[in-house]
């Protein structure tokens, strides 16, 4: 009966974990014709391993490692323009928009789009958030499950190799170059 | 001085010289090898177990040290996929900013 019981409940949090995961695999299409690619997944055992650093670890990322479960990013960037249609990626879209996800912003253009999407909990609060971003030589999908909204993301500016730069209607497009300045550096 | 003839008869009975059993060199030496034998293989069990302890200790210490190597792997992904969002962010709010124009109501 017992071992019945903890079947069921490895079994349930296999599942949950496993629906938490997005499916990228619309993606892979356009991953030959990319001339770089970021993928990153990171799910709760990966998470559990990085805890165990303990100390060693930045208490920021301490804190994220006990709210996060999952973290997602996959970005593919193009050589030149009309490396990928939307059509191409709107089955990323409905691959993506699953589940527990209420989509915030969703824009479409000719040559792009913009989705930003929270995803709630049971009881409706925050589980995180995703994003996804289509530029004519550049496609972003970041995911990322737990306690972590837009605000508390915007809170890591300097922390964590993250550039320091306020995030804020006013003085944005300035402060972009900058960003991606500093991301240069550190990279 | 009767009985000294029975005395020095019994010490040359004593003192006569023997030949050594049969075999007995055979066995002598049989029980120095088979002791030494003894001795050599309590020597190889105890490189035995000194080597299977060196093993389970470098074993355990090869995980550790692989273990680590991941979590900071992993640490360093986490990272940069928080770099990474904290861009997308950035980049999305600077998008709506210009595409998408809010009128912020006057306070006076």
């Amino acid at each position: 009966m017992i071992k019945k019981q903890v079947f069921a409940v490895l079994l349930m949090s296999w599942l949950a974990a496993a629906a938490q995961e997005i499916d990228l695999r619309a993606l892979k299409a356009l991953e030959a014709k990319a001339s770089e690619t970021t993928d990153i997944n990171l799910g709760p055992e990966q998470i559990k391993l990085m805890m165990g650093l303990g100390s060693e670890l930045a208490p920021e990322l301490q804190g994220l490692g006990k709210t996060v479960e999952r973290v997602q990013v996959k970005t593919l960037q193009f050589d030149k323009e009309g490396a990928y249609t939307l059509a191409e990626t709107e089955k990323l879209r409905e691959s993506v928009m699953t589940g527990n996800l209420v989509s915030l912003i969703s824009v479409k253009k000719k040559n792009g789009f913009t989705e930003i999407a929270m995803r709630k909990g049971p009881k409706g609060e925050n589980a995180g958030f995703l994003i996804e971003r289509g530029e004519p030589t550049e496609i972003a999908v970041v995911s990322i499950v737990g306690q972590l909204d837009l605000s508390s993301l915007a809170k890591l500016s300097g922390k964590l190799g993250v550039p320091n730069i306020q995030m804020g209607p006013a003085e944005t497009s300035k402060k972009k170059g900058s960003a991606k300045q500093e991301e240069e550096e550190l990279f | 001085m009767n009985e000294s003839p029975d005395l020095e008869l019994q010490l040359r009975e004593a003192l006569r010289e023997t030949s050594a059993p049969p075999l007995l060199r055979a066995r002598i030496l049989n029980a120095a090898a088979s002791r030494g034998r003894r001795s050599s293989h309590a020597v190889l069990w105890r490189r035995i177990v000194a080597l299977a302890a060196l093993l389970t200790i470098g074993s355990f210490g090869l995980y550790r040290w692989e273990q680590r190597r991941r979590a900071e792997a992993v640490a360093e992904q986490f990272k940069l996929a928080l770099r990474i969002a904290h861009r997308e962010v950035l980049e999305v709010q600077a998008k709506l900013v210009v595409e998408v124009p809010v009128q912020l109501p006057q306070t006076n």
